[in-house]
């Protein structure tokens, strides 16, 4: 090798892991070899430095800190961007008012079965369908009607009507206000 | 802490390794980040306690001062707890909490000091000291305050590598960047710190 080393192949020497090529330029390159014992030196250096060390009872206040923090903030894992929550909200009502208007729908509507077979680190499905609890908290009396057919959201979407399908969209048009979903 | 850091990172799963999948850590986080998934909220202490020291370390690094470290490792796992349902494992859970601590230190220090790209003059001389302990103690506190003055990208590699520990792809992973990048800053930043602490090996 003609050139002198790059700061990432200097950094590969030093840790052992340059090419044959490298280490032949370095043995005979002092301009190489400098660069890298300064880079050596102040590596250990830098290794040697340590933190001041909190006691041994800071850890079981800092576990109760963040569990405080948790509660406090009262939040749950989410998988939804939050800026599509008034969105579903708006889908939420019109839903529901699909399935008032509906009711009851048939039995024969299929509801959506776990796959056993996911492997325990694949994408998990959602513990809760945050769809239809918007459905529910907004029209408490669809929740007999939802719960026989419309177990998620998407399931009372598949089962409205042209028009109520119409509306849906509407309502989602202007919440989104020009978004795209 | 309101200062967006534009950290491109944060969150997307971009990466698809699958860090040390097979060792028992990480065998035990996914189990517990699954339960978590579930909602089973007291999973995610036995989280908070497997990585409770490294994030506060990994946090008095930026800030080198115990409140802020502490505050800023809290706020961490508070992050990682909201946005978990969203962590789909194509990185090693580890390494997701550590690019959550990066950007929540990022920010923090963005808020405080929107400057600190820029690399200061040399630190003052130190005192010389007569006892070794004292003179080592004074050593390390000058370091790390060297180390707070390195540019971001500078210090977040140094901060990776050197402190938490972690290979070359997993800083790459975690910053965004290319194994490449990450030895060329991890090189500057021994040339700049070297700059910064001249006077106390001249002093020792």
């Amino acid at each position: 090798m003609s050139r002198h080393l790059s700061e990432a192949e200097l950094v590969d020497w030093v840790e052992g892991l340059a090419d044959r090529g490298a280490r032949e330029h370095v043995s005979t390159c002092g301009a190489c070899r400098d660069r890298a014992d300064a880079y050596r030196g102040t590596l250990g250096l830098a290794a040697e430095t340590d933190i001041p060390e909190p006691s041994p009872d800071y850890w079981e206040t800092f576990r109760r800190q963040v569990d405080h923090r948790i509660a406090r903030d009262a939040v749950r894992p989410t998988s939804l961007p939050r800026w599509l929550v008034p969105s579903l909200a708006g889908l939420a009502a019109a839903v529901g008012v699909a399935v008032l208007l509906r009711a009851p729908l048939p039995a024969s509507a299929p509801r959506p079965v776990a796959d056993a077979s996911l492997p325990a680190w694949s994408a998990l499905p959602e513990p809760e369908d945050v769809g239809l609890d918007l459905i529910q908290a907004l029209a408490p009396s669809a929740e007999d009607a939802a719960s026989e057919s419309c177990r998620v959201a998407y399931d009372c979407l598949a089962a409205l009507s042209d028009d109520e399908t119409a509306a849906v969209a509407e309502t989602l048009e202007r919440d989104l206000d020009g978004r795209s979903l | 802490m309101t200062a967006a850091v534009s950290i491109p990172v944060l969150l997307s799963n971009a990466v698809s390794r699958d860090a040390g999948a097979s060792s028992p850590a990480s065998a035990r986080d996914r189990d517990a980040v699954a339960a978590c998934q579930r909602g089973e909220r007291e999973a995610f202490d036995a989280l908070v306690e497997r990585y409770q020291r490294d994030v506060y370390r990994l946090c008095f690094r930026y800030v080198n001062n115990h409140h802020d470290a502490s505050d800023l490792a809290q706020e961490a796992f508070l992050k990682a707890y909201k946005a978990i349902g969203r962590f789909r494992g194509d990185s090693a859970f580890s390494t997701w909490l550590y690019r959550i601590a990066v950007n929540t230190c990022l920010n923090f220090r963005a808020a405080r000091k929107p400057d600190a790209q820029e690399l200061p003059d040399e630190l003052p001389a130190a005192a010389p000291r007569a006892d070794d302990a004292l003179a080592r103690a004074e050593r390390s506190r000058r370091v790390r305050e060297a180390v707070a003055r390195l540019p971001e990208k500078q210090r977040a590699t140094m901060i990776l590598k050197i402190y938490q520990d972690l290979s070359h792809e997993e800083v790459a992973q975690i910053l965004g960047t290319t194994v490449g990048t990450v030895k060329a800053n991890l090189f500057h930043a021994m040339a700049n710190l070297r700059k910064l602490v001249g006077s106390v090996e001249e002093a020792s």
